[in-house]
This record gives C-alpha cells, structure tokens and sequence, in this order.
C-alpha cells in the first residue's frame, strides 16, 4: 500500500493549515484510515496543541531526521482513534535545521506503512515551506476570503507550480455568509477569479473553533458544529466521494427569512 | 536562341558523359553538374542530344540543379536547348532553401515584424516576466505579478498586475487586456493605477481593452473590433 502525501499550506500565516490539518486528519482517521500527520512548523510548533497531544511529546521531527531516534519512537499514537499518529515539530529549533531531501525520504519510509500523511506547512515561502512541500504529491491550499490571503495563495500557487507538485486544491475557510451578502467580504467566487483551482470546500467562521482548539479537540470529532460539517465534507471529497457544498445560509435572521419568503 | 557568345566563360572542361539522365519513379531527371562551365555543359548536352534525338523525343523531365545557381540567361538557354530536343520540364528541384526570413521580409516590412515572447497561462502573484520585445500572456495576469516590455503587452485574460509596457521610452506602446484593472500600469516614464471608483454596472463595458499615452497621461480606452485594423491598415 502507498500513502498520499499532502500538504496543507497557505502563505498568509493565520488561515487555518494547522486547524485544516488536524480536522482532515481526525476525519479520515474516523474513516478507518490510517493517517499520520507531521508538523513541519520547526520552532513555532502548534499541531500538537491542537490535537492535544502536547503532554506526550518525547521525540521529534528533527530528531528522526538526524537519527536521533527511530521513527516510530516519534512517533505518538492519538489514542481516541484506531490509526492517527502525530510526529511533531521540534521547538527548540529552527527551520535550518533540516533539509528537502531528509523529509523526502522521511515521506517515502512513511507511505510504506500509512494511507495518508499529511504536512501541516508553515507560513512564508522560505526555507519552512520548502522543507514541508519536498514530500508532497498533492498540495492543499487554505485561505480565507480576503486580498492579502488571495494574494499570498496566489504566490505559493506559482511556487507549487514551479516545484512541479500537480494542481493543488482550494479551502476557503471563515467565510461569514452575512458579509459576503452585504459585499463586505469576498465572494467564494472572487476568491477563485483569481486563484483559478479546483475548489476542495468552504468553510464558516464558527466560534466553535475556538473552542475545540483550545481543548485539543479537532471539531470533526464531533457532529452539530457547522465547521465541523465542513471538514467532514472535505474529507469525504478527500476520499473521492461528491458531496455538494454546504448551504452557508442558515445564519438568516427573522427579517431575512420573512423577505426570502415574500419573494416566493 | 540565345548566342553563345554571350554566355561568361570558365575554363574547367566539361566530358560529355557527364550529362546525367537519371531514371525515376517519377520519370527522366537531367541532372546539372553542380561545378565547372555552363558553356561547355551545354556543348556536350546539345550534342547527346543530338546523338539520340527520337529517344528523348515527348519526354516530361525533371531538371535537378542542386546546390548550382543559374543565371537567368543560362537557365534561359538550357530551357531552350530542352524543348528543341522535343523534351518538356515539368519541374525543377534545388538544394538550397529559400530563408524564411527573407519571404517574411519582401512581404511585410521590417518595423511591423516584432520579436515577441509568449507565456502560455495566468502569471501569478510574484512572478516577473521581462522581455525586449512584446509580450503575449494566454490567461490572466493576477495582482502581484509584474510583466515588463520593451514593446506592447497583450493580455488574453484580465490584466490585474503591474504591466509597463515601452520599458526602454517607448511611448506609443500599448496595452491590451480583456480586462483592465491593473495595480499599477506603466508605458514608458508614465505610471498610473486604477480609478478609485468602480465603474456604474450599466455603462461596464465587458470587452477589450487597450491602454496607451494620450497627452502625456494614460488613458484606457475600448478596443473594438476595428481598432487594430484602423490603427495599423498602412
């Protein structure tokens, strides 16, 4: 079996990889895969805090990478699911401290025993980002409804390209439906005007988030939130299966329905 | 039939079994010796001519000069000296190509034919293309990208980056877009950027668009149908 390797990057630092990350993880480990995710953010690690994993750090990234361990040393098992590893990032560190071709083959050891590896990126385009894309067949790109965001996805574009990873796929994430309404936010549409990618999934601005991220609880583990939906959705279309996009529109108020209403 | 005497001389001596018929699929091919003197060429083919002159009587030849250039009187003579010996040409082969370059030249002349790079998709957010000629994007060109030319630019898409066109002073470059709505535009030592306000819904025009220098300022302005034949037809 060979796993696929993807990673979830953006540019603009802020947009959501390493919620994205830990959600789609959590998802497709809730589909009985068997997932591992790295955090290729040396030095500002964060996956672990998001998972909740941070207590049952021993080993990391740099550390299989300069043979300081093993692998499998590294890496920590999330025992709320059959198969969801994390291997984190080392703190004390800096993005030097490891090379492309180093996590090149670290992805390639890695595929001979997961389904789906997935690369949390840092932001920027320097040496960070292209650590975590040197492993990648496949590339997802996170971004949220706003120039600066589009502008910074659109360079990262231009960089998988030049990199030769095949087209990436687009997440739109904390979209405010009532904004977008009023055209004080960009539309899904103006967002992909100028990216021009497969469009992977949208999702809302929830407050849930916050939440779920502060308790180390990726939101898919639970059902009712609207973000929540959202990745699950995504990791379904992951997975190869049609799921139309979400309504964003059930944040409507009284008036708005009434108006909706007469207009029928 | 021309004279002989006019014919310029040189003095390598041509034997007359070098006259060359060869058989093909085709039919006969005289074959021209590449070197040596037209004249004495023409002595020996009249005289094995001559020699067998019911053979190739009604015969359709193809004439091969290779890598010999014929002076129009000498091909003139050697067409004539043809169709005495009842022989027709059908056609003539040569080795030399006839440069493209020099077709292009006698057919358009020289400042209407532009060295020109083409980049076939949308050029994005931190890419830089820099040519000394035109330039000519097959897609769009996003905010953050930056295309520089010595000549016009043509984008086939919306042209939302910076764009300097006439980059060495220039200033009756041009600049093309379906859409114009640039970060920053410049033609020559002119920089401006878009209006601040967004043109009314009704009166957006959704067509190509062009760019240019009008009283030292930048105007853009529609580009119908016509412009290019209006503005270039001599």
């Amino acid at each position: 079996m060979s796993g696929k390797v993807i990673v979830v990057t953006s540019g603009k630092g802020g947009v959501g990889k390493t919620t994205t990350t830990a959600n789609i993880g959590a998802g497709l480990a809730l589909r009985n895969r068997k997932v591992v995710l790295i955090d290729a953010d040396i030095g500002l690690r964060n996956l672990d805090v998001v998972m909740g994993l941070e207590n049952r750090i021993v080993f990391d990234l740099v550390n299989v990478v300069e043979k300081t361990c093993k692998i499998k040393q590294a890496l920590i098992k999330d025992k709320r699911f059959e198969n969801l590893f994390l291997l984190p990032a080392a703190q004390t560190r800096e993005k030097d401290s490891i090379k492309p071709e180093q996590m090149k083959e670290l992805c390639e050891e890695l595929c001979k025993e997961f389904d789906y590896i997935i690369i949390d990126c840092p932001a920027g385009i320097e040496q960070g980002f292209k650590n975590a894309i040197a492993g990648a067949d496949q590339a997802i790109i996170i971004t949220t409804p706003d120039v600066s965001a589009v502008r910074d996805a659109d360079r990262i574009i231009g960089l998988l390209q030049a990199h030769e990873i095949p087209a990436p796929r687009l997440i739109v994430n904390r979209v405010r439906q009532q904004m977008v309404r009023k055209g004080d936010m960009m539309d899904i549409d103006d967002v992909n005007d100028i990216l021009a990618i497969e469009l992977l999934g949208v999702v809302p601005d929830d407050e849930s988030i916050i939440v779920s991220t502060n308790r180390g609880e990726p939101s898919v583990m639970e059902s009712g939130t609207k973000a929540g939906t959202a990745f699950r959705n995504i990791v379904a279309r992951i997975e190869g299966e049609e799921v139309p996009l979400m309504s964003l529109d059930y944040d409507l108020g009284i008036f708005d329905k009434i108006r909706r209403f007469m207009k029928k | 039939m021309i004279e002989m005497a006019n014919l310029p001389r040189n003095n390598n001596h041509i034997p007359i079994d070098s006259i060359v018929f060869k058989g093909y699929k085709s039919g006969l091919t005289l074959i021209i010796p590449e070197t040596g003197s037209f004249e004495e060429y023409m002595d020996a083919l009249r005289k094995q001519l001559d020699q067998s002159k019911d053979f190739f009587k009604g015969a359709k030849i193809t004439l091969k000069t290779g890598n010999r250039q014929l002076l129009d009187e000498e091909r003139a003579f050697l067409l004539q000296l043809i169709k005495d010996a009842g022989m027709s040409v059908q056609r003539t082969t040569d080795d030399f190509e006839t440069p493209k370059k020099e077709k292009t030249k006698r057919q358009i002349d020289q400042k209407n034919l532009i060295p020109s790079i083409t980049i076939r998709k949308t050029v994005r957010s931190g890419q830089r293309i820099e040519y000394e000629g035109n330039i000519l994007v097959l897609g769009d060109v996003n905010p953050g990208a930056e295309i520089i030319a010595t000549g016009d630019i043509v984008v086939l898409g919306k042209l939302r980056g910076t764009a300097h066109a006439g980059a060495k002073g220039d200033v009756l470059a041009e600049i093309y877009a379906f859409q114009i709505k640039p970060v920053q535009i410049r033609i020559a030592g002119v920089f401006t950027r878009a209006p601040e306000k967004e043109r009314e819904k009704e009166t957006r025009y959704f067509g190509p668009e062009v760019a240019k220098i009008r009283d030292d300022q930048i105007v853009v302005e529609k580009a119908t149908q016509n412009y290019f034949n209006q503005k270039y037809k001599y």
